[in-house]
């Protein structure tokens, strides 16, 4: 068979990346420029800063991927980027950078959602088993979501309110641990017993969370112990709050994984790297039938090589965009799947 | 010698192509927020009326600012990528210097909040450019050219295809590509409250 090379380009928040990727497996060049550092000093991703670093990295971060991969931009088979969901001012850029590409070289383009990349990712360190369940939670986004084969996506439940990350980023606001904050809150709860009680979430749908209501409770207890000149212990905060987070995901999860068959069970995303998270995964699935993925770290975060998996199976569906099609942040898979 | 010029940077999308510094087509129309998704339509169909391909362009002008950050970053995501990637020579011009042309005139851009982004030019060449606040300009004498009405009178849209050609001794070529950023003049603490 005819190998299928994609480059691919994303740029939905925080990173711009471009990766070129040979039949959704073998990584030529995976080229990522972070700007944590600058978002590190303002406490949290600013858009207008983002866009700003975008677009003056964009053009180095291609050169260096094509150049990496030891290729020419004319030898790939389609050109891949982040439509959506994100941030517009970023989305912008990588999409106009996509276009330039396709257009220069006239090579077809393949709108990709972002969460549907952040599952194909561990496609790059193993191979996916249709159909399949996955844990997506990141800065952005918590869903559990069914893929019955490559080319269709259900979201089974999906947060009713802020992301996991974005729970996380705002209890360690709390706790002045900085920014990011799942990564700080991970370390800082580590062995550490969860005490405080701290409210459950409530949702609507079976398998939908929710952690606007938990993120609220972290502050009234702060509040509450403030005024009553009681101390609390910031490991066991930490502690509490992630042990009510995770076991309402795990809860959902599998919840919702008996409602399903599945091959696989994947996890997805930049939270996917919290160790808490998958020793609970871990201890989940050990004696269900189901195999369960974790990826390491870098398959995890933002990157384009994900990007390009992702667009590996959009090229084999035919799933091709036009140049009239313009970021989208809230983009929907329904939006571009065909 | 084939020239692409590309304007995103205020209200309008500006669309150029010139061959040996003679205008072959253009596209100028009001495109307040939609230069994103119509930039490529435009342009592609631009380049099939003069039947040119993409690596047939051997130099790209565009503006880098001041105007809508948003529509700053369009153009030059584009020619940041395109010039780099294929190894073509890239340009760039003030928008106010666009929105001048040779003539003698005040240039005034809002930039929201009472204030507007002006540029006092001559013969092309730049005197003073900056930010003011509505009242500052309304006190300027002589020939005011862009969002006058902020100031009570009509807006003035220039001729912005016969400007870019006119301007072609004003181009300035960019010698490092990757590094090249938007001129954005508003300070830091504009946008991060
Ligand atoms: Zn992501």
């Amino acid at each position: 068979m005819k190998d299928i090379t994609i480059l691919a380009i994303e740029s939905s928040c925080d990173e711009s990346a471009c990766a070129i990727v040979r039949n959704g497996k073998e990584i030529l060049s995976n080229v990522v420029a972070t700007q944590i550092e600058v978002h590190e000093k303002f406490g949290g991703v600013l858009p207008e800063v983002a866009s700003r670093l975008h677009v003056e990295q964009i053009s180095a971060v291609i050169d260096e991927a094509v150049e990496k991969a030891g290729i020419s931009v004319a030898d790939v088979d389609a050109i891949a980027y982040t439509r959506g969901p994100g941030l517009i001012g970023s989305l912008h850029v990588g999409v106009q950078a996509a276009k330039t590409l396709a257009w220069a070289y006239h090579k077809p383009l393949l709108p990709i959602h972002h969460i549907k990349s952040h599952i194909f990712a561990n496609n790059l360190i193993t191979n996916l088993k249709f159909p399949l369940l996955a844990l997506v939670v990141s800065g952005g986004h918590s869903e559990i979501v069914y893929m019955k084969d490559d080319n269709s996506y259900e979201i089974l439940g999906q947060t009713q309110d802020d992301a996991i990350g974005e729970a996380y980023d705002k209890v360690a606001r709390v706790l002045h641990l900085g920014y990011p904050g799942g990564p700080k809150i991970d370390k800082l709860a580590k062995g550490v017993e969860s005490l405080y009680k701290l409210p459950q979430p409530k949702t609507q749908g079976e398998f939908d969370l929710s952690f606007s209501g938990l993120k609220s409770g972290v502050l009234q207890f702060v509040d509450r112990c403030k005024r009553k000149g009681e101390t609390y212990d910031d490991a066991t905060l930490a502690a509490s709050f992630q042990e009510t987070a995770l076991n309402e995901i795990m809860d959902k999860l599998v919840k919702a994984i008996d409602t399903v068959e599945v091959n696989q069970v994947l996890l997805a995303g930049g939270v996917a790297a919290n160790s808490r998270l998958r020793e609970k995964m871990d201890e989940a699935f050990k004696d269900r039938k189901e195999e369960l993925i974790l990826p390491p770290l870098w398959v995890c975060t933002d990157n384009a090589a994900m990007v390009a998996v992702a667009g590996y199976f959009a090229y084999k569906n035919e799933a091709f965009g036009d140049f009239s099609q313009s970021a989208k942040p809230s983009l929907k898979v329904m939006d571009i799947q065909k | 010698m084939k020239t692409l010029c590309m304007d995103t940077s205020h209200r309008y999308l500006n669309l150029v192509l010139m061959e040996n510094d003679e205008v072959v087509a253009s596209y100028s129309e009001y495109a307040w927020k939609k230069q994103s998704e119509s930039i490529f339509v435009e342009l592609i169909s631009l380049m099939e009326s003069v039947n040119w391909q993409s690596e047939d362009i051997d130099e790209v002008v565009i503006t880098v600012g001041p105007g809508s950050y948003t529509g700053i970053r369009i153009a030059m995501s584009i020619a940041k990528v395109f010039t780099s990637s294929m190894n073509k020579t890239l340009y760039t011009i003030s928008t106010l210097q666009l929105y001048a042309g040779l003539d003698d005139v005040h240039v005034i851009l809002d930039a929201r909040s009472n204030r507007v982004y002006y540029g006092r030019y001559k013969d092309g060449k730049m005197h003073e450019e900056g930010i003011k606040t509505v009242d500052e300009v309304k006190e300027l004498g002589g020939q005011i050219v862009g969002d006058a009405s902020l100031i009570g009178s009509l807006d003035i849209i220039p001729d912005f295809v016969k400007n870019f050609k006119d301007l072609r001794p004003f181009y300035q070529k960019v010698e490092h590509i990757h590094a090249l950023i938007p001129t954005y003049l508003k300070e830091e603490s504009a946008y991060l409250k």
